[in-house]
């Protein structure tokens, strides 16, 4: 590992991943070069097709690139088994999702959540850090209840609650703001800033011009490669 | 016991009210495997949605016998085995069954090994979810809403992803964990799910239309 390496919570090289459909190659990484490191909030932008959903998965380490290497947390993503990625995904990364039910599990209580995000972690001793987080996002008098009974900002941040346990070292958020009014995507936004604040390098990938605003760099991507980096 | 008073439930789907239940009374008794039978749309999921709490109803009321909301019960009262199964992708077949327990832990329960023995998973044990059949995924969910030995087993179509070896095998442990003396109320519209009920509550259009004891019921043995 080089010193480089150690300094970021994610570091692409030469990531190529190419998909056969239909008898044709369609190319949605071209070559990949990506540093993040920990305490950033990176908005990832770029037209439908351009490759963010691609970079997305193999950061979530539920796909592996053809060639090149994805440096997650240390651990080099792409030469991980698949009980190697599942460690990783378990214990270094959190994901948000569009819709704020997509994030929850229709048959868990909030504290279970909070209490599976721990284990998740492999937290022993996590009811400390679940409480503050009740409390801090304003669920203490929530946290029996199911999903179902919360209302959607609610759930929304028992959603923010259960990726940013531990922490973990990198969060992945697809549209996180794509299906919430204007005062709802300001809470996600600032609790995306308070877990950059606390190390956690966060990537949105993101048609929202507000994310992008907010956010500490933006990722342009188009045809598979990174086109802008600001 | 469960005591259904009055349940109703209406929902819209565009310009049009549809009624899911319409003013259902009725008691669901330990000891015996009561299956809501009825064509899709009859009000069964809608019905045990809101026995197991993941639905409300807009009136009436679904208790235990001393007055407790089934809808409020944890998992050590009411396993619920959804129509969907709803694994975690990250845990092992292990730890989705062991899943209550180790989220709220409680004493007694029954063994994971010894469920996943029953539900002829033990193979498969350190397995993804996405490393297994849809089937087995189903007798997983069915194994976690058993854990805790649940007095009240609620299952939506649970043989509904199996094959019919194992429809047998499936049927063959909620029974028994009916004759173990707790409630176990299923939907299905499997006959051989039917036939092998004690209880079987037709539904039509959101109301129960038949409520009848099967020769099920007088098997010997039973």
């Amino acid at each position: 590992m080089t010193p480089s390496d150690r300094s970021s919570a994610v570091s692409c090289r030469g990531v190529l991943r190419t998909y056969h459909l239909d008898g044709s190659e369609v190319s949605a990484l071209r070559g990949v070069d990506l540093d993040l490191a920990p305490g950033t909030f990176t908005a990832l932008v770029g037209p439908s097709g351009s490759g963010k959903s691609t970079l997305l998965r193999l950061l979530a380490c539920v796909d592996r690139p053809d060639q090149g290497s994805i440096l997650i947390d240390g651990r080099e993503a792409a030469s991980l088994s698949r009980r190697g990625r599942l460690r990783l995904r378990r214990r270094a990364l959190g994901f948000m999702f569009q819709s704020p039910a997509d994030n929850l599990l229709e048959y868990l209580t909030v504290r279970q959540h909070l209490r599976l995000a721990a284990q998740l972690r492999g937290l022993r001793h996590g009811t400390g850090q679940a409480d503050e987080l009740l409390e801090r996002l304003g669920l203490t008098d929530r946290a029996d209840h199911l999903p179902r009974q919360l209302s959607g900002g609610e759930q929304q941040r028992v959603g923010i609650a259960f990726a940013s346990f531990g922490p973990p070292a990198l969060l992945l958020a697809d549209e996180p703001t794509g299906q919430l009014d204007h005062g709802a995507v300001d809470a996600v936004l600032d609790a995306f800033l308070a877990m950059a604040e606390a190390g956690v390098a966060v990537v949105a990938a993101t048609h929202d011009p507000a994310v992008a605003r907010r956010a500490h760099q933006v990722v342009r991507m188009r045809d598979g490669v990174i086109e802008e980096h600001s | 016991m469960i005591e259904i008073r009055n349940l109703s439930r209406r929902f819209r789907r565009g310009s049009e009210t549809v009624t899911a239940l319409d003013d259902v009374s009725l008691d669901i008794h330990p000891g015996e495997l009561t299956v809501a039978a009825g064509p899709s749309g009859s009000g069964k999921t809608t019905l045990l949605s809101i026995v197991a709490g993941y639905e409300r109803a807009d009136t009436g009321s679904t208790t235990t016998a001393d007055g407790r909301p089934t809808g409020q019960l944890g998992w050590s009262d009411l396993g619920f085995v959804p129509q969907s199964v709803t694994l975690i992708d990250e845990l092992t077949v292990t730890e989705n069954v062991d899943l209550p327990n180790r989220l709220d832990p409680a004493p007694g329960g029954t063994p994971v090994e010894e469920l996943l023995e029953r539900l002829e998973i033990e193979h498969l044990a350190a397995r993804l979810p996405s490393q297994i059949s849809g089937g087995e995924q189903q007798r997983t969910a069915i194994g976690r809403a058993l854990r805790l030995a649940p007095a009240i087993l609620i299952g939506d179509e649970p043989t509904g992803h199996q094959d019919r070896g194992r429809v047998d095998l499936v049927l063959g442990i909620l029974r028994q964990h009916a004759y173990a003396g707790h409630v176990v109320l299923i939907s299905s519209h499997d006959e051989a799910v039917i036939s092998a009920a004690d209880r079987v509550l037709t539904l039509a259009d959101g109301r129960v239309v038949a409520d009848e004891r099967t020769r099920a019921s007088t098997a010997p043995g039973h």
